[in-house]
């Protein structure tokens, strides 16, 4: 899987918002890497923190958001001392990003075709009618159809799917080392999210891109995904390979999201296993655990210490004092 | 898009005719009578001479009556004789609407120049000190009164400092160009004729930025406020993660879709200056439709408040037309919904 | 538990909307309900599952008489309320509430709760001590703490914002609740816990569901019966278990492939029915079946002649001339699947893989 040197390796990343005397963290000390052809899925809801993550690797978090520590390592570059002018370059180009809601994510008042050649004319310096024949290879190879005529029509003329599609498009014009697709599917309709996953699979197979998919919907990031890490509250609380961490969740937050869908071999009709409250907010700092007041395995230790992220069997690792003494979260 | 012009063109007609309804009813429903006005005290005392004056201006008939005639006379392409000065109220209107149509033109040009870059820049960071700046001054700018703005402004710049020219369109004991149909500045500046082209402009140039003022605040505003907006869409993150400079960004894609709730202002406020400032022209002794249209309530000169009133209702109904024919060059929405 | 007997019958109803883009051009009438029928009984949760644009939240706005259908029949409770005038309707009303996806835009920003809570007591003639004991009472029905009456809609997070709208539709103890995708707007852990409590009330009190929805898990999860619609007509309907375990429409079985349910179970992950192309305009739908320009099974025939709703086993009716029916004749266990099941649940191989991936 990612026995190969990675493509990304993020460490103890901290991300804060805010201005400094009113500086809040939003995101704590996350560690991850991705290999070359790996899909990684970053699940949780919202406020977890997930998106943060993500948006700093190219830094392009919202303002008044910024890292606050760690570091970013890209192809053995580190992208937290990089320059703007660094960064740009490798925007677009290396690093490309899909985002949710693709009729915002693209201008209105301009062509499609033309929003997916700007990533050739601002990198590649090609002229406007190599930058369009290109744009229209990439529309067709997305799957959109008719795409000679479709790059000359605006975003509002496009359905939601074919939205997606052109970002998509647009995002791999540069052929980037690295895709980040933020809720690519998300309020779009079941048949064309199936659709949306499919080729993203496909393509990063095909061009053998990282990607890091972000979704609140961890059964669909499955279908796709060779591991997936789970956040909460601005930290990751477990991660490993998609099935085990699906089939034998080792924190309680994450087999709280499985079981909030109501799966196929339970009977209609039975409650569903719940987290009592709601989310954490991640800027609350405080001692032990962010889940604790949640959490029906707490034990007395999970109030005082944060749990370390930590293996329970294999590259799957959960961040639960309980799990780590080999105790199974069994319904209760 | 030629058949909906059209459409739009054939739609002003009926409103219109509402417009000299609507005015024929509340000028006439007043209760002051012209003739006392016209012929003075003594003759308005001689009923024969009242009735001659009556029975002249056509006064003497019932409202409906006056009413048909006025209208059968429009279609005609006539306005009807001005009480006051004895003219055909279209030769008026055609005699003082060119100056006050350059005038708003140039302060019109004046706001737009100044503010949207203005608020652009305000807008790039909101709150700071730039901004503050701005808007304070907008804010000034808009709120002081104009009678008050135009006797600072003709005071400092043209008694004591002497750098803009005084009242009136051009320096006294200067003809007035001929053959220019009243547009005195765009017609000697296509004849190359400086000297008069320069001697215009010299007089324009203050009345121009004393009306000017006040859309300027405005404009300002509504330019930060709509890239404040724009800057936070999330199409500019997109492009930010292509790896677009923020040069880039701001032109290629702020700029275009901030502009688009500035064109329906600016529209709205050029008709405001058309429709006649009347205190500007008065102040600056600008022979201009401000100046006639008090001239004329005053006198109350029924034909030639009529025919002002239609004027202004026909600018402003054309400001919005070519705002609307505007809107689709700048949002491909609106295009598509239009063919 | 309440005898089940028939508390709402919708017969044929259909609903069009003129599409006019001009006055005088021949307008374009979008079926968002064309010929739609199904019956919900007393303390049963009837499921409309389709995607956006599919008509399911007009079928609801019929049932609300928020719209008048133009044809076919609602009867409620005995009464038909299709043409009912609004005075006569009133006191119907009260039987039937409603929960809309987004509670933040259908709690009034400016009331306390207690006072949203209490405001359809109003328009019934309850007195003050009455309506407070009622607000108490559904307050903690639906697991708010009583110290939030007086807290305004905007302090409450919005899994407790959508337990104040159902807390709202219970204070006149309706027979049926119309839910419009009332999770959709919900963090996942959070759809949990207000899916819990809708199953609770439906326990406890018997009150009835028409509960619209894109989600194929919860819908199963809730309801007795479900209809799948699409394109303004039910495709396939019968009983949730039935219809979602062993789909006949080829249209609900590519919805419930793409439904990732069952991963977390200990079986083999089913491969996905990618269906191409996009749900085709309900301006101009297709002749025949409104399905088959993306279906996988169509034949020649399917143009012709729409299929008509045709029961396949006790009350479970399908809108196919090629229902996928093999399951009927196997052991459920899945051992012996016949091609044509196989050809489903492979589907990615089968089915419509070969122009998705090798375009």
């Amino acid at each position: 899987m990612s026995d190969t040197t990675p493509i990304l390796r993020v460490s103890n990343l901290s991300v804060a918002a805010g201005g400094p005397p009113d500086r809040v963290p939003i995101v704590h000390d996350v560690s991850f890497e991705i290999g070359q052809g790996e899909i990684l899925g970053i699940v949780g809801e919202s406020g977890s923190g997930k998106t943060m993550t993500a948006l700093s690797i190219p830094r392009i978090l919202p303002s008044g958001v910024a890292t606050s520590g760690g570091q970013v390592v890209f192809d053995g570059e580190d992208l937290t001392q990089a320059s703007e002018r660094r960064l740009r370059k490798l925007r677009g180009q290396s690093i490309a990003v899909v985002f949710q809601d693709p009729m915002r994510a693209l201008n209105p008042v301009h062509r499609v075709g033309r929003q997916v050649a700007e990533p050739l004319r601002l990198h590649r310096l090609k002229s406007r009618s190599q930058a369009a024949r290109l744009a229209e290879t990439w529309m067709e190879r997305v799957g959109i159809p008719a795409p000679h005529t479709r790059t000359r029509d605006y975003p509002f003329q496009f359905s939601g799917g074919m939205r997606q599609r052109a970002l998509i498009s647009m995002a791999l014009a540069c052929q980037p080392r690295l895709l980040i697709a933020d809720e690519p599917t998300t309020g779009l309709d079941l048949t064309i999210q199936v659709q949306i996953m499919d080729l993203i699979k496909r393509l990063t197979a095909e061009f053998n891109m990282a990607a890091i998919l972000i979704s609140h919907d961890l059964n669909m990031v499955a279908s796709v995904c060779d591991r997936v890490q789970v956040m909460y509250a601005g930290r990751i609380v477990e991660t490993g390979p998609t099935r085990q961490v699906l089939r034998n969740p080792r924190h309680p937050y994450t087999k709280a999201l499985a079981r909030a869908v109501p799966a196929g071999d339970q009977p209609p009709g039975t409650p569903l296993y719940t987290l009592p409250g709601i989310p954490a907010d991640p800027t609350d700092v405080r001692d032990g655990c962010s889940l604790f007041a949640r959490c029906s395995y707490r034990r007395e230790r999970c109030s005082r210490d944060q749990p370390e992220l930590l293996t329970v069997g294999g590259h799957h690792r959960a961040a639960c004092w309980v799990s780590q003494v080999g105790m199974e979260l069994n319904d209760g | 898009m030629l058949r909906y012009v059209l459409r739009r063109v054939v739609s002003i007609i009926p409103v219109l005719f509402g417009v000299t309804l609507v005015m024929f009813i509340v000028s006439h429903s007043t209760s002051a009578d012209p003739t006392a006005l016209m012929l003075g005290d003594r003759a308005s005392a001689d009923p024969e001479l009242v009735a001659a004056f009556h029975e002249k201006w056509g006064l003497d008939q019932p409202l409906p009556v006056q009413y048909g005639h006025y209208l059968v006379n429009l279609v005609h392409g006539d306005l009807g004789m001005s009480i006051f000065t004895q003219r055909p109220v279209l030769d008026d209107l055609m005699q003082y609407f060119p100056a006050t149509v350059e005038l708003a033109t140039l302060a019109a040009i004046i706001s737009v120049c100044v503010s949207i870059p203005l608020g652009v820049i305000a807008a790039i960071r909101p709150h700071g000190l730039t901004d503050g700046l701005i808007r304070t001054l907008t804010l000034l700018g808009s709120s002081m009164p104009i009678f008050w703005l135009a006797l600072v402004a003709l005071q400092l710049f043209y008694f004591q400092w002497g750098v803009a020219a005084g009242p009136g369109r051009m320096s006294s004991g200067s003809i007035d160009p001929e053959g220019t149909g009243g547009f005195y500045a765009t017609v000697s500046l296509f004849r190359g004729d400086w000297a008069t082209f320069s001697d215009v402009m010299s007089h324009m140039i203050l009345p121009a930025i004393v009306l000017a003022s006040w859309s300027i605040g405005v404009i300002t505003r509504v330019m930060r406020n709509s890239m404040m907006t724009v800057l936070q869409q999330d199409y500019l993150r997109t492009a930010r993660a292509k790896g677009a400079t923020d040069r880039y960004i701001f032109t290629r894609h702020g700029f275009r879709n901030a502009l688009m709730p500035v064109v329906t202002l600016t529209g709205t406020a050029f008709a405001e200056l058309l429709a006649g400032a009347v205190t500007t022209e008065m102040i600056f002794a600008w022979p201009g439709i401000g100046r006639y249209s008090y001239q004329a309530a005053t006198a109350l000169d029924f034909p030639a408040i009529m025919g002002v009133g239609l004027l202004v209702a026909f600018v402003y109904l054309i400001v919005n037309l070519a705002v609307d024919l505007l809107y689709p060059l700048l949002d491909p929405r609106v295009k598509v919904a239009a063919r | 538990m309440v005898e089940t007997t028939e508390l709402l019958r919708v017969r044929d109803l259909c609903r069009y909307y003129r599409q006019s883009s001009l006055p005088w051009r021949r307008a374009g009438r979008v079926h968002a309900a064309d010929g739609v029928s199904f019956d919900i009984d007393r303390g049963q949760a009837f499921g409309l599952v389709g995607e956006s644009g599919s008509g399911k939240s007009t079928v609801a706005r019929c049932v609300l008489r928020l719209e008048k259908p133009d044809s076919g029949s609602i009867v409620l409770d005995g009464t038909d309320i299709t043409r009912l005038s609004d005075s006569r309707l009133r006191p119907l009303r009260r039987q039937v509430q409603t929960v809309f996806q987004d509670p933040a835009s259908s709690l009034n920003p400016r009331w306390q709760i207690a006072d949203i809570v209490a405001e359809p007591l109003h328009s019934f003639g309850y007195d003050k001590p009455a309506r407070d004991r009622r607000v108490h009472e559904v307050i903690d029905l639906v697991g708010l703490s009583r110290g939030r009456l007086h807290a305004y809609p905007h302090q409450l997070s919005g899994g407790q914002q959508q337990r104040v709208a159902i807390a709202r539709a219970l204070t006149l103890n309706p027979a049926l609740i119309v839910a419009d995708e009332p999770l959709s707007a919900l963090d996942v852990s959070i759809q949990a816990q207000v899916l819990n409590l809708l199953l609770d009330l439906k326990r406890d009190f018997g009150i009835a569901y028409l509960f619209i929805s894109h989600d194929l898990p919860v819908t199963q999860h809730l309801c007795d019966t479900v209809a799948v619609f699409h394109l303004g007509k039910i495709v396939e309907s019968g009983p949730s278990s039935e219809v979602f375990r062993t789909p006949a429409h080829p249209y609900t079985a590519a919805l419930v492939s793409a439904a990732p349910a069952e991963l977390s179970a200990d079986r083999p992950v089913r491969e996905r029915i990618v269906l191409e192309g996009e749900q085709p305009s309900p301006v101009n739908p297709p002749s025949g079946c409104r399905f088959r320009t993306r279906c996988f099974r169509a034949t020649e025939e399917c143009a012709v002649t729409e299929p008509p709703l045709v029961e396949i086993s006790s009350g479970h009716r399908v809108a196919c001339y090629h229902p996928i029916l093999s399951d009927l004749f196997q052991p459920s266990d899945g051992q012996a699947v016949p091609s044509d099941r196989q050809a489903v649940l492979s589907g990615n191989q089968a089915v419509s893989s070969d122009s998705q991936t090798e375009r």
